[in-house]
């Protein structure tokens, strides 16, 4: 036999072919004992989650500051920040520009953080967390500052 | 490659539904798909009825899980085929298949009659089936579901010439299970 009669009879091998059994019953008992909730669907993120999320993107931010601040040897800070002030826009919320661009990425991220920050407070003004961290915001913002002078 | 569906049918709707959780939906697409699916499957296994119901009710459980991914690219026969054909091939590699040797090629039996061109179907497939489980995967994959032998080697973690070695080696059994060589 030559190669393309061989080739002719294995692909007409290539046919569909019903299970014996219907499966059916079996997959979705499956499907229930893996799985018992809408496995595909997009479940909407819930306000708390938000300000969750905020509070990471704050948290990220802070994390990057602080390795600057490593590398920079620079002094601590102490923040005047109080959680009254923090409340309101303050002229750290303004949009600032350091000069060296070794900062530049820090300093807006950070105005990005105080910015999401303030809108989480608008949503959830008693909320001792936000508060915090939106200090700690204004806290690394100033630091940033004292690191701008240093670095000259 | 896998056969095409009757033309003028739409899947797309179901796909979108089941994407979203409805279960009826994908009800439709499992009798709409299944037989294709569980052809495959079925010569992959090497005509293990059992078996290929097996892979091919697990293949309809990963293509519900990962139904988010599917990103209407290709058509969806093509995407669950895909998909089941790499279930089969994973439940290969899990056996810890022999790419060398499953069975001995002197136990084929042989066969005194007519040569591959009179051989009756049922009797080519029982061939396929005492393959060695790659070989026979390289065959099936190659020659009678149309891979490239790039895209063999790429599934089944070897080289290319190592699908082609399968491959050759794989005709020469067959054809010695049918009595031609």
């Amino acid at each position: 036999m030559n190669e393309f009669e061989w080739l002719r009879q294995m692909r007409d091998l290539n046919q569909p072919a019903a299970p014996r059994n219907d499966l059916w019953a079996r997959i979705e008992a499956e499907l229930d004992a893996a799985d018992p909730a809408q496995p595909a669907a997009v479940t909407p993120i819930r306000p708390a989650r938000r300000h969750q999320a905020w509070a990471v993107a704050a948290s990220l931010a802070a994390m990057f500051v602080l390795a600057c601040g490593i590398v920079w040897h620079a002094q601590p800070i102490q923040s005047n920040v109080t959680p009254a002030l923090a409340a309101m826009p303050s002229s750290h919320a303004l949009p600032w520009k350091p000069s060296d661009p070794r900062l530049a990425g820090a300093a807006v991220e950070l105005d990005a953080a105080r910015m999401e920050l303030q809108q989480a407070i608008q949503q959830a003004p008693d909320s001792p967390a936000l508060q915090r961290l939106l200090q700690r915001t204004d806290a690394q913002q100033a630091m940033l500052r004292e690191l701008e002078k240093h670095a000259g | 490659m896998p056969p095409a569906l009757a033309a003028g049918h739409n899947d797309t709707d179901d796909v979108r539904a089941a994407a979203a959780g409805d279960r009826q939906a994908f009800q439709r697409l499992y009798r709409l798909h299944a037989g294709r699916i569980h052809g495959a499957m079925l010569r992959l296994s090497g005509y293990d009825h059992a078996r290929a119901e097996d892979l091919t009710q697990d293949a309809f459980v990963r293509a519900w899980q990962k139904l988010d991914s599917f990103r209407e690219q290709s058509a969806f026969g093509t995407w669950l085929y895909r998909l089941a054909v790499n279930v089969a091939l994973m439940d290969i590699r899990a056996r810890g298949a022999d790419p060398v040797g499953y069975i001995d090629e002197d136990s084929v039996p042989e066969h005194g009659e007519t040569p591959f061109c009179a051989a009756e179907r049922q009797e080519l497939e029982r061939a396929i089936g005492k393959l060695p489980p790659r070989a026979r995967a390289v065959l099936v994959l190659h020659d009678v579901e149309g891979w490239r032998h790039e895209e063999i080697a790429s599934e089944l973690e070897m080289a290319v010439g190592s699908s082609k070695a399968q491959l050759h080696r794989a005709r020469g059994l067959l054809r010695k299970a049918l009595g031609e060589v």
